[in-house]
């Protein structure tokens, strides 16, 4: 009973460590996770099976193998990627499950030899965690990720001071170990207390460069601006000149094509946004800007005060980390667009952040599940309801078929 | 028929906001009567003598009294709540004070049509294609208020009353009954009091201050009710696609 217990906990185990092999190289769609649920559970069940029936380990590999490209194929990603991916995890729990081996038969009588795959699993799970640090953080190997890898090594050097105690007959090397488990657990402790700050520094500064950014971008827009004003300056008497005489030779659609030909070029395309309120204006124009270079077409409706405190309800993180998900969602839909709304009413602040999508969304209680390239910049949509919450503020998230929109009021008073 | 009043001291901006109105008026499914004025004074005299008006189209910097100026006297003075005033501006920002006097919406110059049909078919959400009426049964005479009149209403024990703008009707009645009885845009925010939402000026966490400058608390039980339906109302009108 106890093996058959050990061996499916194990598996189940085992399963786990692969979908998040299969995360960290293919693409996970929401949609598919009870498909993932389903093809798992065969997983568990059939190589237990196949493995207790025949015995025989090359049988054991390829029913193995087909059965992760099974569960692989609920993942995105061309199928030589997935064959490969499967192929690797497979050979990376042969090679564990030698290592396990050598690392448990010291210690185990021949009957319990089968205990050795709960290290097999433990490898592969702190490997997974190794690779997935370094592919989520696009191979940069920074400060948070080496922190991360500390931390999940812990309860590995915690379970292994605890397999020796158990070994162990003497009562002062048994306290003695025990005092590293507590020095371990305080240890952990600190470290993620470096890592939670060490992710808000990453966060300010990520804020503060995206900021100056933005207003180099706005004061090349007013540069441009006053040239414009002082070429027209300068061409006003020509201007006037011609349209006296179109006017005079009766050419009245002429003059209304000429005032329109100068408003145009006088009108500055990238200065979609003038609300006189700046760090408002120099985020915002920044990041329209942006669509516009992902083709997207923007429509923009902004009526606030230019004395509103923007910093006091946090607008510049809020609608910075809206427009950057709206921009990464849009530019990957067929028909590039965002609508924004932005109005102040009795003392309130709404707004709406309107846009297209590619791929599959899905919205369970006021969170998005999707791919996980959706929401991935800045603090991400969740900070912002938090933040919207926290002001006492309502934020509405809904999905259409063709458009992702997200509704919020902040009270200003 | 909906009644405008369009002040401009540019000739052709009048002429182009009335043109587009009068051009218009299948796409917003509705008629208009449309008086024209130059000049912030000439409006505001107009209204001193009982004129009244569905839209106010503004032009912001007018030569003496300005658009902000009209629209101070509207609400504040001749205590109109009801008229929504549209701002037309070359100018893209916009002050504080502006907002004071609940400015239904801007409109940057040259006006393009679809921006004013937009900013009326708001208005229309506002004050609503047809009048809504409250009645109720004072002594024994039944008595009809248009709801666009009513400020709030208040309830001490089994006592109601209907604060307006200018009277406050009296009379027997359970306030939770009465909140049937009233169109979407009233909202119950304390135990004795249901509030206007279009009669709102200002709103905050814990209170609100409607158009006659009287302040409500909002008790701890309606605080998450309120603000649904102020961001409900808020969709409703800007955002209906």
């Amino acid at each position: 009973m106890e093996y058959y217990l050990i061996n499916i906990i194990c598996n189940i185990g085992l399963v786990f460590s692969i979908c998040q092999f299969l995360g960290d190289s293919l693409q996970f769609d929401f949609e598919n996770k009870n498909k993932v649920m389903i093809f798992s559970s065969i997983w568990v069940v059939a190589t237990f099976a196949i493995n207790e029936w025949l015995h025989i380990p090359m049988i054991n590999l390829i029913v193995n193998i087909l059965l992760m490209l099974l569960i692989a194929s609920a993942y995105e990603g061309s199928l030589i990627k997935k064959l490969l991916t499967c192929i690797f995890i497979a050979v990376l729990g042969a090679t564990c499950d030698m290592l396990a081996y050598v690392v448990a038969t010291p210690f185990l009588k021949e009957d319990d030899y089968f205990y050795s795959v709960t290290f097999t699993v433990l490898f592969l799970l702190i490997i997974e965690r190794a690779l997935g640090v370094v592919i989520r953080r696009g191979k940069t190997w920074d400060i948070v990720g080496k922190e991360m890898l500390a931390l999940s090594g812990f309860p590995v050097m915690a379970a292994i001071i605890l397999y020796c105690v158990t070994a162990m007959d003497s009562g002062i090397y048994r306290f003695v170990a025990c005092i590293c488990v507590v020095g371990i657990s305080l240890l952990s402790v600190s470290l993620y207390n470096s890592l939670a700050i060490n992710l808000g520094d990453r966060m300010r500064k990520e804020y503060l460069e995206r900021e100056v950014e933005a207003y180099r971008h706005e004061m090349e827009l007013m540069r441009i601006s006053n040239r414009k004003e002082e070429n027209l300056r300068h061409d006003l008497r020509h201007h006037l000149f011609e349209i006296e005489g179109l006017a005079k030779q009766g050419k009245n659609e002429k003059v209304c094509d000429y005032i329109e030909e100068m408003r145009s070029t006088f009108a500055d395309s990238k200065q979609m946004v003038h609300t006189g309120e700046y760090e408002t204006d120099s985020l915002i124009n920044y990041l329209l800007d942006s669509a516009k270079n992902h083709q997207i077409t923007v429509d923009c409706d902004i009526k606030i005060p230019e004395d509103i405190d923007v910093s006091q309800c946090k607008l510049n993180v809020i609608v910075g980390n809206l427009l950057e998900n709206a921009i990464d969602a849009a530019a990957k839909a067929e028909e590039k667009k965002i609508i924004f709304t932005m109005q102040f009413s009795r003392g309130v602040l709404f707004l709406r952040i309107k846009n297209t999508y590619g791929g599959n969304i899905k919205i369970e209680n006021g969170r998005v599940h999707g791919k996980r390239s959706i929401n991935s910049h800045g603090i991400g949509l969740r900070s912002v309801q938090d933040l919207i919450s926290q002001q006492n503020g309502n934020i509405d998230i809904k999905a259409t078929e063709e458009f992702f929109v997200v509704e919020g009021m902040i009270p200003l008073t | 028929m909906y009644r405008v009043a369009i002040c401009d001291d540019e000739f052709l901006t009048c002429q182009e906001i009335e043109n587009i109105i009068l051009e218009n008026t299948d796409v917003l499914k509705a008629s208009f009567d449309i008086d024209v004025f130059y000049t912030g004074e000439a409006l505001i005299e107009h209204i001193r003598c009982g004129a009244s008006y569905d839209f106010f189209i503004l032009d912001i910097e007018l030569a003496k009294a300005t658009g902000i100026d009209v629209g101070k006297y509207l609400r504040d003075e001749n205590r109109n709540f009801h008229t929504q005033i549209i701002y037309v501006s070359s100018k893209e920002t916009y002050a504080m004070k502006l907002f004071s006097v609940q400015p239904l919406d801007f409109i940057v110059k040259p006006v393009k049509p679809e921006a004013l049909i937009r900013a009326i078919n708001r208005g229309f959400e506002i004050i609503g294609r047809a009048e809504d009426f409250f009645t109720c049964k004072s002594g024994k005479e039944n008595i009809t208020i248009s709801c666009k009149e009513i400020l709030y209403l208040s309830s001490d024990k089994r006592v109601i009353n209907i604060v307006c703008c200018d009277e406050t009707i009296e009379y027997y009645g359970k306030l939770s009954d009465e909140l049937k009885k009233l169109p979407d845009y009233f909202v119950q925010i304390h135990n004795s009091y249901i509030i206007n939402l279009n009669a709102l000026k200002m709103s905050s966490n814990d209170h609100v201050i409607m158009n006659n400058d009287e302040q409500i608390s909002i008790s701890r039980k309606y605080t998450e009710t309120f603000r649904n339906r102020m961001f409900s109302r808020w969709k409703k009108i800007n955002c209906e696609d």
